[in-house]
């Protein structure tokens, strides 16, 4: 049990690949805060992951809310005593957040910045506070967009690529605590939010041409992420801080 | 499968090349942790049968081949009587290094030639005949170990006040060898076969005390790496937990190419 007695958060950890890193923590002895913005989510996640025996506690967050992250952090110590890990895997993702460059909104610009990289931001900020006299392993959820163009979701790549840079200068200030910092890049995973991409693109009106075949010739699973999460979490990553890893089948290789 | 398991590699045959050297015992001894049978091929036999004996008295499955990297032949033969006597190789780590020459003032021809037999030709051509038996089985994992001097240039700084230096051609072939990686993830993918890199930084053996001190201020954890940082990440991309990775050259470091 590389993660016995260890206290995770994951924020946006009730759905998606978020719902596929808290399971993997959980199941490598964790114990999980699951952080979503609507409360039934973070619940339903909750009690679907207790039934398979793990130890959970459903939290109800807007990460774009100062005040509700140091509340995070605060009732998570109340209740576990500590935080080890922190997974910023919360995003803006989908339809509503894909337009052409040209026709982007400054409401959804805002949106997406103030959710994919100031909400990490200060979650990192609030959680990291409380490492700094025990240690502890933060990480940033990414994309592959944060290295390579992806049609109609030009902020979304833009916040991605923020996320390489704050990864990388946290390791650098946070490393004299002990406080490692590292990203994961998922390239085409499977999820809900992620069924129809092409069809999507097209009904946008964007061409939908740019996709790519993957190496290992298959979309990844949800639950193909999470075991990186506990690589990284855990002491088995004890000398990698401020790195990425790329979870993605090979798609960036060309 | 539940992701504990994934982290193990019970049933597994493994070659490690290189197997007796300073990274060798440690990528060894971590995957036979883990289950795996590890096959400990280099040069010099002996030193292999040392590591076999010692590790084999702690329980662990471990074995010794002899191998020439300058010798295609010798490949050949470590993989047909490695299959022989297991039925498959599941994974290879490129481990072994060729360190002779110095920097562009004192390495010669002969120096560049003889590294680039092991480093370049004998890296390939192993790829290449254990990928063959990969092939046939529709799977398989290879780890090249790569440095961070094959993503960065080195800072000579470190090195001022001591005999020691960063080699020319171990930029050439560590950088190489992470293209290759690329290369070969995008071929063998289709056989469900991964190829991945790591690129550790400096790892603490008997450099002079001025270099580990230099070095160590410039890393962002303060220090070198030491056995156990190498473990993790080989047993992470030699099992089922790095199931979509491929192509990827993981950077253990302690924060060096960060900043």
């Amino acid at each position: 049990m590389r993660l016995k007695d260890k206290i995770a958060i994951v924020t946006g950890g009730g759905t998606g690949i978020g719902m596929g890193i808290s399971r993997s923590l959980a199941e490598a002895g964790a114990r999980v805060v699951i952080v979503q913005r609507t409360i039934e989510k973070a619940e339903s996640a909750a009690d679907e992951l207790r039934a398979e025996g793990h130890d959970i506690f459903p939290f109800c967050l807007d990460i774009r809310s100062r005040e509700g992250a140091q509340e995070l952090a605060q009732k998570t110590i109340e209740k576990w005593g500590q935080i080890d890990v922190l997974v910023n895997n919360a995003a803006a993702t989908g339809a509503r957040y894909s337009a052409p460059f040209l026709d982007f909104t400054d409401e959804i610009l805002d949106e997406i910045i103030d959710i994919n990289l100031k909400g990490t931001f200060i979650c990192s900020q609030e959680v990291g506070r409380t490492m700094k006299d025990r240690g502890g392993s933060i990480i940033h959820i990414s994309s592959v967009g944060a290295y390579a163009a992806q049609e109609g979701a030009v902020a979304y790549c833009a916040t991605k690529s923020a996320l390489l840079g704050l990864t990388k200068t946290m390791a650098l200030e946070l490393a004299p605590f002990n406080i490692r910092v590292n990203g994961i890049a998922p390239g085409d995973i499977r999820t809900d939010t992620s069924e129809n991409v092409v069809s999507e693109k097209k009904d946008r009106g964007l061409s939908g041409n740019y996709t790519r075949r993957i190496p290992l010739n298959r979309r990844g699973a949800p639950n193909e992420v999470g075991p990186t999460a506990v690589f990284l979490a855990s002491d088995d990553s004890s000398y990698i801080t401020g790195e990425t890893i790329i979870v993605d089948g090979g798609f960036l290789i060309y | 499968m539940n992701t504990n398991d994934l982290f193990r590699l019970d049933e597994k045959i493994a070659i490690v090349t290189g197997g007796a050297g300073i990274y060798g015992v440690h990528i060894t001894r971590a995957l036979a942790e883990m289950g795996a049978h590890v096959v400990v091929a280099s040069r010099n036999l002996e030193n292999c049968e040392t590591v076999a004996d010692e590790m084999g008295a702690e329980g662990l499955k471990v074995s010794a081949a002899r191998l020439d990297l300058g010798s295609g032949e010798s490949i050949t033969a470590l993989r047909d009587e490695t299959v022989a006597e297991f039925g498959k190789v599941d994974i290879l780590f490129n481990n072994a290094v060729a360190r002779s020459g110095g920097d562009p003032s004192t390495v010669t021809e002969e120096d560049w030639v003889s590294a680039m037999e092991i480093n370049s030709t004998g890296f390939f051509l192993a790829s290449k005949i254990l990928g063959e038996q990969m092939i046939k089985q529709r799977s398989g994992v290879m780890v090249n170990i790569s440095s961070i001097y094959g993503v960065v240039g080195p800072n000579f700084n470190i090195y001022e006040g001591t005999d020691i230096t960063s080699p020319a051609n171990y930029a050439f072939a560590k950088g190489g060898m992470i293209n290759y990686t690329r290369y070969a993830a995008s071929y063998y993918g289709r056989y469900g076969i991964r190829v991945n890199a790591i690129s550790p930084g400096g790892f603490q053996t008997d450099q002079p005390e001025r270099f580990i001190e230099n070095y160590s201020k410039q890393t962002p954890l303060g220090r070198l790496a030491t056995n156990d940082d190498i473990k993790g990440a080989a047993v992470f991309l030699a099992s089922d937990a790095s199931s979509y990775i491929t192509g990827q050259n993981l950077m253990v470091d302690g924060g060096w190419t960060a900043i």
